[in-house]
């Protein structure tokens, strides 16, 4: 293909290595995180990744401005690939921009935007919007906002998957809205990425998506794994973490528990926990490293989160 | 269409608390000593609504409404909440309108120097919207430095509106003259309260005053064969 850039070219001899970043800045040992094929294309992404909800919509404000670049340097040093973000989320795209300016690279991202506007027509112009805001081009993924007239961006960012203005895409869904519609594009459609709504108190798209995107060969994104926030603080504010948690696989924080339950699912590709700390990107970023738990384990820790 | 019934307020609010609490200070620092002016501004709009001048009320009214709505809504809360600038045009529009409101019920000749229900609840929201208003945030232990000003932030602004209309307008031109100050407070409160800042009751309590004063005032002037 033509118009592959060196960008992409580094990404495809990284795919497999562990986690050592291209920035002399950010260098840091290999971090141990594990990673996970894209189905469509076999290239591997850490497995923890970085939402945006909320934690990057800072204005203008330089200070938080760069506050928030501390936390994406930490979660780059950790070997974090994925940032996912969207034009819903205030300013979360432009201070984005900002803090991969003041880091100077843009080799350890996985860029993940949505195009989310009720013009089917406009697909080209948000993404060509996204992409000037994030000083990013092309984007890795381009998912579809929450369905939001996905027939026409879905023609729109298939021909631009073969030009090559986009590497990857998909759609999303959050708190199990519209799954069923969700699973009639998963099955019908020629998509990269599903993200959804996946977490240990919100277990709905293991009845059907989770199977159906293993079967179809799409990458699954799990959003909200802290059920926006509450579940990780009340957990942390409350309980113990079980004994045998840290004895059957590598878990020493509730970030290990909830997280590693999420990325164990043979289904799911990452998780994208969402943070403005940096001690909270360190915690979630530990949860891409060591022993995950198997079958059994997971509906063990399941078990236990329902009798809190 | 979404099911409403899976959405929560919080999934509306696309900032945290710290956030949305140091665009209050970078706003008041930004804009310092102006706060002198607007709180002039805001006395004065009332002490005229009260004496029966509503046009100059009005139109310091609506300088204060069209300022707050271009400058903090348009001009900074949009950058975190893209219906911020749906809010700003609405402030923008409410003063607007507010003007010719005003000027009609200037022609009526209408004075409010008699002690009412509605007049006392109009006096109640004024003096938390305009002196009371920036104690709010020393109070809730947040400091100075966070204190929420009329002409400056929306809320005190909103809810001295509400305060004035019912001072100065009647019948159709006070229920049109509160719409957006009212919608406004509402929105704020719901975001306060997901943000956890306890003082989101106090803008819950304003819009319930202000109903019930301008219920109050319908309702007498019905009785009395204005209406």
């Amino acid at each position: 293909m033509s118009n592959i850039t060196r960008r992409q070219i580094l990404k495809l001899i990284a795919a497999g290595a562990a986690g050592v970043t291209l920035n002399p800045a950010l260098a840091a040992a290999p971090t141990g995180m594990l990673r996970k094929p894209i189905p469509s294309s076999g290239e591997r992404i850490p497995v923890i990744g970085m939402g945006t909800w909320k934690t990057f919509n800072v204005g203008d404000d330089r200070e938080l401005r760069l506050a928030r670049t501390e936390v994406l340097e930490e979660f780059f040093r950790h070997g974090g690939g994925m940032v996912d973000c969207s034009p819903m989320y205030g300013s979360s795209g432009e201070v984005m921009g900002f803090a991969l300016e003041q880091l100077g690279t843009t080799e350890p991202l996985f860029s993940a935007e949505k195009v989310w506007t009720d013009d089917g027509s406009a697909t080209r112009e948000q993404v060509a919007d996204l992409e000037s805001t994030w000083g990013v081009a092309p984007f890795d993924l381009m998912q579809i906002h929450n369905l939001v007239a996905w027939q026409e961006h879905l023609e729109t960012l298939q021909e631009m998957k073969q030009q090559g203005s986009v590497r990857y895409i998909g759609i999303t869904t959050s708190h199990g809205r519209r799954h069923e519609e969700f699973e009639r594009v998963m099955a019908n459609e020629d998509i990269d990425f599903v993200q959804l709504t996946y977490s240990i108190t919100s277990r709905e798209a293991e009845r059907r998506l989770l199977p159906l995107a293993r079967e179809r060969g799409i990458a699954v994104i799990a959003n909200m794994p802290y059920d926006r926030g509450p579940l990780i603080k009340g957990l942390k504010a409350r309980e113990q973490l079980p004994d045998w948690a840290g004895q059957e696989f590598d878990c020493s924080t509730w970030a290990d528990f909830l997280l590693k339950f999420i990325v164990s699912h043979p289904s799911v590709t990452c998780a994208i926990p969402a943070t403005s700390r940096v001690d909270h990107m360190n915690e979630n970023m530990q949860a891409g490293a060591g022993d995950m738990p198997g079958p059994e384990l997971r509906e063990r820790m399941a078990r236990h989160i329902e009798s809190l | 269409m979404d099911d409403l019934s899976t959405y929560a307020v919080a999934d509306f609010i696309p900032f945290t608390a710290d956030v949305y609490f140091r665009l209050i200070e970078r706003v008041s620092e930004a804009w310092w000593p102006l706060h002198l002016l607007t709180l002039g501004v805001g006395l004065a709009a009332a002490a005229l609504a009260w004496s029966g001048r509503a046009r100059i009320a009005g139109g310091l009214l609506a300088a204060a409404l069209a300022w707050v709505g271009a400058t903090f809504l348009v001009g900074k809360y949009a950058q975190l909440n893209w219906a911020g600038t749906w809010f700003g045009w609405a402030f923008v529009i409410a003063a607007a309108l507010l003007v010719p409101l005003a000027f009609a019920e200037s022609r009526s000749a209408r004075r409010n120097r008699r002690i009412s229900v509605p007049g006392l609840a109009g006096l109640a929201l004024v003096v938390l919207g305009v002196p009371g208003y920036p104690f709010i945030a020393p109070l809730a232990g947040r400091g100075w430095a966070q204190a929420e000003v009329f002409g400056i932030h929306p809320d005190p602004t909103a809810v001295a509106a509400l305060g004035i209309a019912l001072l100065m307008l009647r019948g159709y031109r006070m229920w049109l003259a509160a719409v957006v100050p009212a919608l406004w407070c509402l929105v704020s409160a719901l975001t306060l309260q997901v943000l956890s800042a306890p003082w989101a009751q106090v803008l819950y309590a304003a819009v319930g005053v202000a109903l019930l004063g301008m219920l109050w005032r319908g309702l007498a002037d019905f009785g009395s064969g204005r209406v």
